[in-house]
């Protein structure tokens, strides 16, 4: 075979240092090559066995003594499951829907998030299995990165955090619901909890606090729209040809669907990607104005990259949910 | 299959690891220790070669991150943060303990690729890794154990970008050479 991959290629495949594209040339090629795999599998036992020679035990008790020694903003309790509750059931009633969206969808959303407030009641250790999951961690440091740039005096800083931890144990609950396939991700594209919040706050901050909280939170949301949707069509566009002319309007696009959230802060990167893989799918893509302007084979492509994405958010939900 | 790659999503698991430990989370602490504490431990270790020191050092480099954090001061790669405060911490420990300095390797030749090593034992690989120039060792320490990425090896140990491959594959040949005898 004239194409092998060199020594320091297959050195690099084996420590991550390789592109997919080009990782996925070197697994093409293993299976029909004795010496390259052998090689691989080789260097795979060294690197294994200097991981193992050069791993230290760490000290009894000295991560304990790290976490003692540091100190952290201000402990925070989980909820009670009753604060939970009616935090979330209050919540629920100003979560606003983008305006366009039909009524009928609104109904089914209502529906299922009073299913939802229903469901927490019944459950009795939601309150602790909640806190447990990733989504929960992952809202949670965006709490604590929300906190550290708003700027929000002491005195609300309290009442600040709760209903941010409120609203995002909400947008988890949501979440949680989309992995088990119970609520579609597609009218998820609809919600913001965090939108919500906006009543709640006036009522709440002094003026200087509630302007700067809400532009800077308005400024973090379109930036966190735009990135997400730069991101999502520079892996799209490595992965299909598409006209520069067309990846400029669907990004746009999908800034435009979702620059309004103020939940970008929150949701994890992952979400925000399905929520553009989603949107291209039920929009852009399928319109038949868009049709006129893609080249049929393009669409195609894009749609058949779509499904494969969205294949691989629907293992990261489950992985995600799973305890 | 890639045995040590670390993929965006883990950078972004640890960010968040750190501002949930700030936040008030300490599991997120515990977590995040458990990812990068070894690492950085037997980082320290290897610089200061004493166990004492190696655990103040990374007790020193946590309070430091969670400072950082808590100042509200944004850290986009934790792992190459930490690695980078704890290399200089233990290298101004040290310079107050004795003069040693961090000696750059004799240039050797361009040495051949070797064989792999299959069947080294675990002591003799310690023994060779111990017995290699400091930026051999720091160098396959960051790679192996700490999985960082050449251009961040490269930025740790003041490279030029791209010469941490070279660095790399040196010091790999000169452990193999040492284990082989």
């Amino acid at each position: 075979m004239s194409d092998h991959p060199t020594i320091e290629r297959l050195a690099d495949y084996i420590s991550g240092q390789l592109s997919d594209d080009e990782a996925a040339r070197i697994e093409d090629h293993l299976p029909g090559c004795r010496d390259c795999a052998w090689e691989i599998q080789r260097r795979s036992i060294e690197s294994h066995r200097i991981v193992r020679a050069m791993s230290e035990p760490i000290p009894a008790g000295l991560a304990k003594r790290i976490l003692e020694s540091v100190p952290t903003r201000s402990r925070v309790a989980w909820l009670p499951l009753a604060a939970v509750a009616a935090l979330s059931a209050a919540l629920i009633g100003v979560v606003v829907w983008q305006h366009q969206a039909t009524e009928g969808t609104v109904r089914r959303l209502e529906e299922q998030i009073a299913s939802l407030s229903a469901w927490k009641d019944k459950e009795q250790d939601s309150a602790s299995r909640m806190p447990n999951s990733l989504f929960q961690v992952g809202m949670e440091g965006s709490v604590g990165e929300i906190l550290a740039w708003a700027k929000i005096g002491d005195s609300n800083e309290g009442r600040v955090r709760s209903a941010l931890l409120a609203a995002s144990l909400t947008t988890a609950d949501i979440l949680d619901r989309a992995a088990r396939g119970e609520i579609d991700i597609s009218e998820l594209a609809s919600v913001d909890t965090l939108q919500g919040l906006e009543v709640e706050f006036r009522a709440t901050l002094e003026e200087s606090e509630y302007t700067t909280f809400f532009e800077r939170l308005d400024r973090r949301s379109r930036e966190a729209a735009e990135h997400a949707a730069r991101e999502f069509m520079d892996d799209l566009g490595a992965s299909v040809e598409i006209s520069s002319d067309e990846r400029t309007q669907m990004t746009s696009f999908l800034v435009e669907r979702t620059a309004w959230r103020r939940d970008e802060t929150i949701l994890p990167d992952f979400v925000r990607h399905h929520l553009c893989a989603s949107l291209l799918r039920e929009g852009n893509i399928l319109s038949p104005e868009a049709r006129k302007r893609i080249r049929s084979d393009e669409a195609g492509k894009v749609l058949a990259y779509l499904d494969r994405v969205e294949g691989r958010y629907r293992t990261m939900w489950s992985r995600m949910s799973r305890r | 299959m890639a045995t040590h790659e670390r993929a965006g999503s883990e950078i972004n698991q640890e960010n968040t690891l750190v501002l949930s430990w700030v936040a008030g989370n300490l599991a997120s602490g515990e977590a995040l220790l458990s990812i990068l504490l070894p690492g950085i431990y037997g980082l320290c270790l290897r610089i200061l070669r004493n166990s004492a020191d190696a655990e103040d050092a990374s007790q020193e480099t946590f309070a430091r991150l969670c400072k950082q954090v808590r100042q509200g001061r944004s850290i986009d790669n934790v792992r190459k943060w930490t690695a980078t405060v704890a290399m200089n911490l233990c290298f101004d420990r040290r310079r107050q303990r004795t003069r040693e300095i961090l000696c750059d390797p004799p240039e050797e030749a361009v040495l051949e690729e070797q064989e792999p090593l299959e069947t080294a034992d675990r002591d003799q690989l310690r023994a060779g890794v111990d017995s290699l120039p400091e930026r051999y060792r720091l160098a396959l320490h960051q790679h192996f154990v700490l999985k960082l990425k050449p251009q961040e090896i490269a930025e740790l140990m003041g490279l030029e970008p791209g010469t941490a491959r070279v660095l790399l594959h040196r010091a790999l040949s000169a452990l193999r050479k040492k284990v082989r005898g």
